[in-house]
């Protein structure tokens, strides 16, 4: 093994971690302004919109994340409305996201005993207020521990908008191997940017996690 | 919409289907057992052995399962060996679960109540029947529902052989897509496929789940 080439690579790989960045926070804003709005249609509605709502979350759920970054690609393409790499990534993360990040955010506030929801009710707020006000705050201390380990999945699957050729971290990784026929290194390389982005997120979903559990709300939650 | 591209190419898309069946399977089953073994040794051994299947288990969670194919496929190319596509795509995906899965297995083995070990214990069981019949079952049950959201990952996952040209579904069907751009008709017909075959996997790992609970 010979790391020589690493340094001259540098600046290249810089522009390359921004922009995996950039797509990760990006896609989960996206995502997460998708799946509350998901989550509220689903608690709010009746069940014949919560059958179409349902089904195309499901459709999402049991698809490649590869397979929808091409459907979103290619398919746009094919209608006649070619959208570049970075806009095709962003779309099939930040629907795919919306998708799962929904199912965390309902399940959440679901779990919320339903005497808050009466409650909330009797003293004449509206069901909305209730959820947004009443209901999801205590289903935070649940809700926010996911939705880190969510977007540490989310960073990594940054690394799929590879096969539209987006030079995030992982083609750059290619272009890279491809100049000096070092895959290996190079790889490894890019590896461990994605762990030196990861872990210290992960660590900190974790202190988050304990944090909450000790300041007694998750426990408050569970037991009311 | 010219479906005739499906039909057409059939054969070459049950080979495909075959494929990711076969390493899906293979991923699972080869997965799982590496995530008891982790589970267990970063529960129970030594402090060395605690640190490596810590490392093993972090490094494989904090770095995409893409990244860590290509490593596997190109990489040892200089090292004076080779994998081919498939081969490259099971191992991975087994290593890369097998972490996964250790994470959702130790939580259910520190799930199960100490009285259990003390009981099959003070009946004289030994420490491996104690592990593998009393305990094991136990936090498998609690934790299956989680294990059989991977499961599904799993089959999700495979088609990533596409970007090494392991020729899985999605690869199948990318390269009838480059020889004929009926691009619309064969992504909804890949997306579809999936759709079943992920139905198909939840539905069997639903019948597995009931077997474990009537073993009480």
């Amino acid at each position: 093994m010979s790391w020589a080439f690493l340094p001259q690579y540098l600046p290249v790989l810089i522009t390359a971690t921004v922009t995996t960045i950039e797509l990760s926070i990006l896609a989960m804003l996206g995502g997460c302004a998708l799946g509350v709005a998901i989550a509220l249609l689903r608690l709010l509605t009746g069940s014949t919109s919560n059958t179409v709502v349902s089904a195309v979350v499901d459709a999402i759920r049991t698809t490649p994340l590869l397979v929808q970054i091409l459907i979103w690609y290619l398919g746009a393409a094919a209608i006649g409305h070619a959208i570049d790499p970075f806009a095709a990534a962003f779309i099939a993360l930040a629907v795919n996201s919306g998708a799962f990040i929904s199912e965390i955010v309902r399940g959440a506030v679901t779990a919320v005993p339903r005497g808050q929801q009466e409650a909330a009710l009797s003293v004449g707020l509206s069901r909305v207020y209730s959820i947004i006000a009443i209901e999801m705050p205590q289903a935070a201390p649940a809700i926010v521990p996911a939705l880190i380990s969510f977007f540490i999945g989310l960073i990594k699957d940054t690394s799929l908008a590879y096969i539209v050729g987006l030079l995030e971290l992982t083609r750059t990784g290619a272009f890279i191997s491809n100049q000096n026929g070092r895959p290996l290194e190079t790889y490894i390389a890019i590896a461990i940017v994605y762990f030196a982005i990861c872990f210290p997120v992960s660590r900190f979903g974790k202190y988050v996690d304990r944090r909450l559990r000790r300041t007694g709300l998750v426990q408050e939650r569970l037991f009311a | 919409m010219n479906l005739e591209v499906i039909w057409r190419n059939a054969p070459y898309f049950v080979w495909g289907i075959s494929v990711t069946i076969e390493v899906s399977l293979f991923a699972i089953v080869v997965g799982s057992v590496i995530a008891i073994i982790t589970a267990v040794a970063r529960l129970g051994g030594n402090a060395p052995i605690r640190l490596a299947f810590s490392a093993y288990v972090e490094f494989f969670r904090n770095t995409p399962l893409l990244v860590q194919i290509l490593v596997l496929f190109l990489g040892p190319a200089e090292l004076g060996f080779r994998l081919d596509g498939v081969q490259t795509l099971a191992l991975c995906l087994a290593v890369n679960t097998g972490a996964y899965m250790s994470e959702i297995i130790r939580g259910g083995l520190q799930s199960v109540p100490k009285g259990q070990t003390e009981a099959a214990a003070s009946l004289g069981l030994g420490k491996a029947r104690t592990f593998l019949e009393i305990v094991l079952p136990q936090a498998i049950r609690t934790v299956y529902p989680a294990m059989s959201n991977q499961f599904i990952s799993v089959v999700l996952s495979s088609s990533l052989g596409a970007i090494i040209g392991a020729p899985e579904l999605t690869n199948q069907v990318l390269t009838v897509n480059a020889q004929t751009y009926r691009t619309v008709e064969l992504l909804i017909f890949l997306a579809l496929a999936y759709g079943v075959l992920s139905y198909i996997t939840v539905r069997i790992t639903r019948l597995l789940g009931h077997r474990l609970e009537r073993a009480y």
